[in-house]
């Protein structure tokens, strides 16, 4: 086996420093709170399992709380996953364009990356209290 | 099914065997404790398929007790099941069960409400099941491997849009073929009521191994809970959790094969010991967490050798 990092290892790098972007309010963090980065990143998990990740995902957008989420996770998933030929280049409209393997693809990424993205959101104190939005 | 043993045959190697169905009539929870991920409560799979499991032990669990309330904590029980835990040493049980397997697994349809998937990974762990209990001969057919975003069902089921198609959650996928034989097979042996045989026969499909792994890991339900502040009707801290449950019409089938009785002055043959599980276990059984919230109550059925 190469010595490279693991596919987990990779995804929790990247997670890190998105969150250390959302925290100081960097590149497509600019205009966003940090904690409403945590908080729609804590919620995304479940609207994404109970409603399909292109519905959450357009909801995310439509909310327009937490547009750094939406450009990291694009950027995660276009290094994991390079668009081809003319598959265009946002996570969405790759989604919403795309066939179905690549949704079924998208959804255990997101998921997965999710995970690290949260714990690491968590541990920089990303985090909103429980209200509805 | 075992052969009539000759009479010289050291007793121990008879063997009878028989196949459990599960059928979920609510949501089920087997649950694998606290987890770090999404869902707090997550059910339980297998570690290299990612599929639901129920462990042969909780099952063992649950039949042992539905037999001790029908017949009594006996020798008799004793002698099938084992004996109790201060006298564990003494011999082992008769009865020997695996972990209850997925056979199909209910998935919202555009059309004809949901459709029941299953894949050739799973009918081939089946049949392999099938001879492992000494069941094979009276198996059936594996059907034709379907491609990806491919189905087999019935020609004429009510999943079908325009003739062809099945619209399966947001995924669409075309019929290519049937798989009628394990059809038949199934629906006699794998539910008792008559209703649901037919509709077995009709909303079963048969997918690519990877089409039906993406469905019981994302299509499951996850259901919100929390707890409530007693005086003000709002959500305590910290007690909002996310639960995991297998949807209600979930089928299982679990291999329990039965030896002849270890027990002193208990001399029941392997057949006996089988008769009298098939005997008391009930024709429901709750399995899983949350039994007082109405989870975990399935339609069971112990189709022995001879049936199968």
């Amino acid at each position: 086996m190469a010595s490279q990092p693991t596919l987990d290892q990779r995804r929790a790098s990247h997670a890190w420093e998105a969150v250390q972007r959302a925290k100081q309010k960097q590149g497509p963090h600019q205009k966003q709170e940090p904690k409403k980065f945590g908080g729609q990143a804590k919620k995304l998990p479940v609207r994404i399992m109970t409603a399909g990740l292109g519905q959450a995902l357009a909801f995310l957008k439509a909310k327009g709380y937490a547009p750094g989420l939406l450009a990291e996770l694009t950027d995660w998933i276009n290094q994991r996953m390079p668009p081809q030929g003319n598959e265009p280049k946002d996570l969405l409209e790759r989604i919403v364009k795309g066939n179905a393997d690549v949704l079924r693809r998208a959804t255990d990424e997101v998921l997965a990356y999710l995970l690290w993205l949260n714990r690491f959101a968590e541990a920089e104190g990303l985090t909103e209290e429980t209200e509805a939005s | 099914m075992s052969e009539p043993v000759a009479a010289n045959a050291n007793a121990a190697l008879q063997r009878a065997a028989a196949l459990l169905f599960i059928h979920a009539q609510t949501g089920l929870h087997p649950g694998s404790g606290t987890a770090l991920g999404t869902v707090d409560l997550p059910v339980q799979r297998e570690r290299h398929t990612q599929w639901p499991v129920i462990p042969g032990s909780t099952l063992k669990g649950i039949v042992r007790d539905a037999c001790r309330r029908a017949a009594g904590n006996n020798g008799d029980l004793f002698a099938v099941f084992g004996p109790e835990t201060a006298e564990a040493g003494k011999h082992a049980g008769a009865l020997s069960m695996t972990d209850a397997r997925i056979l199909a697994f209910p998935v919202r349809s555009l059309r004809g409400v949901f459709a029941w998937v299953t894949c050739p990974a799973v009918l081939e762990r089946l049949q392999r099941d099938l001879k492992l209990a000494d069941l094979g001969n009276a198996g059936f057919r594996l059907p034709a491997e379907p491609g990806k975003d491919k189905a087999l069902c019935h020609a004429d089921s009510p999943l079908l849009v325009g003739g062809k198609q099945l619209v399966l959650e947001e995924f669409e996928f075309e019929r290519t073929g049937d798989a009628n034989d394990l059809t038949d097979w199934l629906a006699v042996r794998a539910v008792a009521d008559e209703a649901t045989q037919k509709r077995l026969q009709s909303h079963l499909v048969v997918l690519h191994d990877d089409d039906f792994t993406h469905f019981v890991r994302h299509a499951t339900e996850v259901v919100a809970r929390v707890g409530l502040d007693y005086e003000r009707k709002t959500v305590k801290e910290g007690a909002l959790f996310y639960e995991e449950f297998l949807p209600a019409e979930t089928l299982f089938y679990a291999v329990v094969l039965a030896s002849a009785s270890r027990r002193n002055g208990h001399s029941q043959s392997a057949g006996d010991v089988l008769a009298y599980v098939q005997c008391h276990t009930p024709p429901y059984l709750q399995i899983g967490g949350d039994e007082t919230i109405g989870k975990g109550l399935c339609a069971v059925r112990l189709v022995n050798g001879k049936e199968a």
